[in-house]
């Protein structure tokens, strides 16, 4: 299926879980947070939290900031 | 010292962590100016994740307490969203509550501030509020939860000093008991002095320290100047008078009883 990741459509498997996706981008850090149609899943919930055709998501990291 | 949600805080200036040439500048400004509380944001991860690693180690090691933002978040849902997100992230409930409202002058949004501002103290955030220098949108931020206030001194990044003195000191004298900082729009330590004369908390910058020649030497400018305006504002300031008075005493001054002619030398 296909889903949104930071404004970029990626093919992944039917299904997917959060934890599945941050592991296959090699971004399962203790300061990443991810967001599925804008609302913020917490880290409790990336196991089983499962993605579905069009979903956008946002994988967001410290930055600097004013 | 002084307060926030009951954590006790020494240095009046909050820093922002943006737009430094390089990280070992934003870390000497950070040490040069006293700072105990920084402020950072949350970006999409670019192509490697160094960057973001590098950047939150730096401000780890700098023992500094994190305030994050919601910079660039032109909706509720954004704002809230975004805070959220933080919170995984940065592990604090705090969260400068940013909601943009004008492209041309970044001004907040007073209706989505406040409204975001009650879904987030609903949800057991410490919300800093940067807001505009109205004192009823301060009064709604307050209803909604807010117990800081950070109204804006001019727009962000201008540089150009407060703007509208005399709001900022409505505000003051209206919300004699809320912490209030005036947040962006400083661009020299004068201002923030100013800021902190009228009786401001404290004050957070940004642009001002970071794209500046040599950001730890003005993050030190910042740093006194603050100090300053805070000493000045305890020690109280005299009354502004129309006319001299001669602060040299009249009394046994020399030749005071001649009469001279208009114009003797």
């Amino acid at each position: 299926m296909r889903v949104n990741v930071n404004g970029e459509v990626q093919t992944v498997k039917d299904r997917v879980s959060v934890q599945e996706l941050l592991s296959d981008l090699k971004m399962d850090k203790p300061y990443v947070a991810v967001s599925v149609n804008m609302s913020c899943i917490p880290k409790f919930q990336y196991k089983d939290f499962e993605l579905h055709e069009n979903d956008e998501i946002e994988i967001l990291v410290p930055y600097q900031g004013g | 010292m002084w307060k926030i949600a009951d954590v006790e805080i020494e240095s009046r200036l909050f820093l922002g962590t943006a737009q430094y040439r390089n990280p070992e500048l934003l870390r000497r400004a950070i040490v040069e100016s006293g700072t105990q509380v920084v402020t950072v944001s949350l970006r999409r991860q670019s192509k490697a994740l160094h960057g973001a690693e590098n950047f939150w180690g730096l401000i780890q090691q700098s023992g500094v307490r994190v305030l994050p933002n919601t910079a660039g978040c032109r909706s509720v849902k954004e704002a809230v969203s975004t805070a959220q997100m933080a919170r995984q992230v940065f592990d604090t409930n705090w969260i400068k509550l940013e909601v943009v409202g004008n492209e041309h002058t970044l001004q907040p949004d007073p209706f989505g501030l406040v409204e975001a501002a009650r879904i987030l103290c609903e949800d057991g955030f410490y919300v800093f509020p940067y807001t505009n220098d109205d004192p009823v949108v301060a009064e709604r931020l307050l209803a909604a939860g807010c117990r800081i206030l950070m109204p804006w001194g001019a727009p962000i990044g201008s540089g150009r000093g407060l703007q509208n003195e005399y709001a900022l000191k409505v505000l003051r004298d209206q919300f004699p008991h809320t912490p209030l900082l005036v947040d962006a729009g400083i661009g020299a330590p004068s201002h923030a002095a100013r800021a902190m004369e009228l009786g401001y908390d404290g004050v957070l910058l940004n642009t001002a320290v970071a794209r500046s020649e040599d950001p730890p030497k003005m993050a030190k400018a910042f740093a006194q100047a603050v100090e300053a305006g805070r000493l000045a504002y305890e020690a109280g300031l005299i009354q502004v008078k129309q006319k001299a008075e001669a602060s040299t005493p009249v009394l046994g001054t020399p030749f005071w009883q001649h009469e001279l002619p208009r114009g003797t030398l």
